[in-house]
């Protein structure tokens, strides 16, 4: 599967028996639909409506349709690529880090186990 | 049970004279079209032919197409050991002479389907999204409705329905394309129009419009049927209609649409792979019955017998049956059964479980995706602080950052 920034082959992270795709370039994340529907069994806390925005548009990495952007997370501050079809998430270098932060502050009614998962994964520190 | 087979038998016979009597009508139409008033025989036998080649290709290699199509991958049970029990189980269930040949497709969407000329050399294949997606129950449910499939020789009648109807459009898109092009009696007029080739002309026309359609139309119509059928002979199986229900509205759920199907195989799948949610609509051109409709049949059965099946069907679809009336006879309903013989109604329980404890969601995930990586040659990397890479034989940079530590692993 290829970075939908950068294209070039990604790589995967296995931890706690869920995957993730990531870029060794720009350090995106592509979050699959199949992963996410592991991690949090339930997807509600991920509709959002596309936003407008400036940001250039991202194709899917495995159904290569454009993707929408969406504002996701507590604030709605985190702006992230979602596949139409449902494919999954994408989240640029930074936008895990800033998702995980926006965790912290206020709890998202995600599941402990989750919120637990990405921020070990993603350690909001600054040694990036 | 074996009644069940001998009407599907006799349906085939039916099925197949009725289109291959619309292939020799629109073979002599053809004929009479392109090679003037002696050209119907000759149209015949080029129908026949082309239909002889199609059949004997499909009879020979048509599982094979099927699954490379799909881009199907066998599996052996230690790549897959939960599949290889679910299937084994659901094997001696059906009570099918061996064992199928198990593939899986590597898409997100869950879908399966069954192929093969007949049980001695069926495969099964299901979707790595399948294998994700579902629970042991579901799976379960899945894999014994696909064993119906075999088992009720649906396999065999849908390879030569679809060739059938496959023939038909073939012939009757080479024929338009032919009038296009202008090769056809009706443009040329070299006898002068006096022999009637006008008539025959449109007559021609009408049927190679009309003959894909009603072959199409035959072919789903045979299809919706047999899902139906394979429902009640799968819930059968486990007794727990349940499984299947459950795993047929996730199914019908997922937001993905699966790679790797066509119109022509699109039957072959327990969910049409080509429609989404919400265009589940049933009509003369689905190929499936409606997924809430064969959720509710379930849903409603008071056992796990065909007999249970049957009138689930009639109360919900408000029709006729679906199911013989010769195989109701030699199997009564369980709930039934038991009351004759003065006994209370045993609970509608899943199949035995194989020994040990399932793996859970994330960890049959794991074992689908770990097959896909072996088979594609990334190489694993164990990061010491829990994680593990993996690299693709393609991968560009020559280290590879553990977003957990910040280790950077080298690759070369």
């Amino acid at each position: 599967m290829k970075c939908p920034a950068c294209r070039v082959p990604m790589y995967v992270v296995e931890y706690q028996q869920i995957e993730l795709d990531l870029c060794g370039a720009c350090e995106g994340v592509w979050f699959d639909s199949g992963e996410l529907a592991l991690l949090l069994g339930d997807q509600r806390p991920l509709d959002a409506a596309p936003a407008p925005t400036d940001e250039a548009t991202r194709s899917c990495p495995l159904c290569d349709k454009p993707m929408d952007k969406v504002n996701i997370g507590p604030g709605r501050r985190v702006l992230v690529d979602r596949c139409p079809r449902g494919c999954g998430l994408w989240f640029d270098g930074a936008e895990v880090a800033a998702l995980v932060a926006d965790l912290d502050a206020a709890g998202w009614g995600l599941p402990a186990a989750v919120h637990g998962f990405l921020r070990e994964m993603f350690p909001a520190k600054g040694g990036k | 049970m074996w009644e069940q087979i001998a009407a599907n038998r006799r349906k085939s016979i039916l099925l197949v004279m009725s289109a291959a009597l619309l292939l020799g009508a629109l073979g002599w139409a053809l004929g009479v079209n392109f090679m003037g008033r002696n050209g119907g025989v000759p149209g015949v036998m080029l129908a026949l032919v082309v239909w002889l080649v199609m059949t004997l290709t499909a009879w020979y290699q048509g599982d094979n197409i099927m699954l490379s199509v799909a881009g199907a991958h066998r599996v052996q049970k230690e790549d897959l050991p939960q599949l290889f029990n679910v299937v084994e189980e659901m094997t001696l269930a059906a009570g099918l002479p061996k064992m199928p040949a198990v593939y899986v497709i590597d898409d997100p969407a869950p879908n399966a389907f069954a192929t093969g000329r007949r049980a001695e050399n069926a495969a099964i294949a299901v979707t790595s999204g399948l294998l994700k997606t579902l629970d042991r129950d579901e799976l379960q449910g899945v894999v014994a409705h696909e064993m119906a499939h075999i088992r009720n020789r649906d396999i065999q009648l849908m390879l030569f329905a679809g060739v059938l109807a496959g023939a038909i459009v073939i012939l009757a898109e080479g024929g338009l394309r032919g009038m296009w092009l202008g090769g056809g009696r009706s443009r040329s007029r070299r006898d002068g129009g006096s022999d009637g080739s006008g008539i025959v002309a449109i007559l021609a026309v009408v049927l190679m419009i009309l003959a894909p359609i009603l072959a199409q139309l035959i072919y789903f119509a045979v299809s919706r049927k047999r899902e139906y059928l394979a429902d009640a002979s799968g819930a059968s199986f486990t007794r727990y209609p349940e499984g299947l229900a459950s795993a047929l509205e996730k199914i019908s759920r997922a937001p993905q649409r699966l790679g790797g199907a066509t119109s022509a195989t699109a039957p072959m799948y327990i969910i049409n792979p080509l429609k989404r949610a919400g265009e589940m609509a049933a009509n003369a051109t689905s190929t499936h019955p409606p997924i809430d409709e064969r959720v509710r049949i379930l849903r409603s059965m008071a056992g796990g017998g065909l007999a249970d099946y049957e009138r689930s069907y009639r109360e919900v679809t408000k029709g006729g049956g679906v199911i013989p009336k010769s195989a109701l006879q030699g199997e009564p309903a369980v709930a039934a059964a038991a009351a004759q013989a003065g006994q209370p109604a045993p609970q509608v329980a899943p199949a035995p479980v194989a020994a040990g404890p399932a793996p859970s969601a994330r960890e049959s995930a794991r074992q689908v995706d770990d097959f896909f990586y072996r088979k594609d040659g990334y190489r694993k990397v164990d990061c010491a602080c829990g994680t593990t890479l993996r690299i693709p034989p393609d991968f560009a940079t020559p280290a590879a950052k553990c977003p957990r530590c910040g280790t950077l692993h080298d690759l070369r």
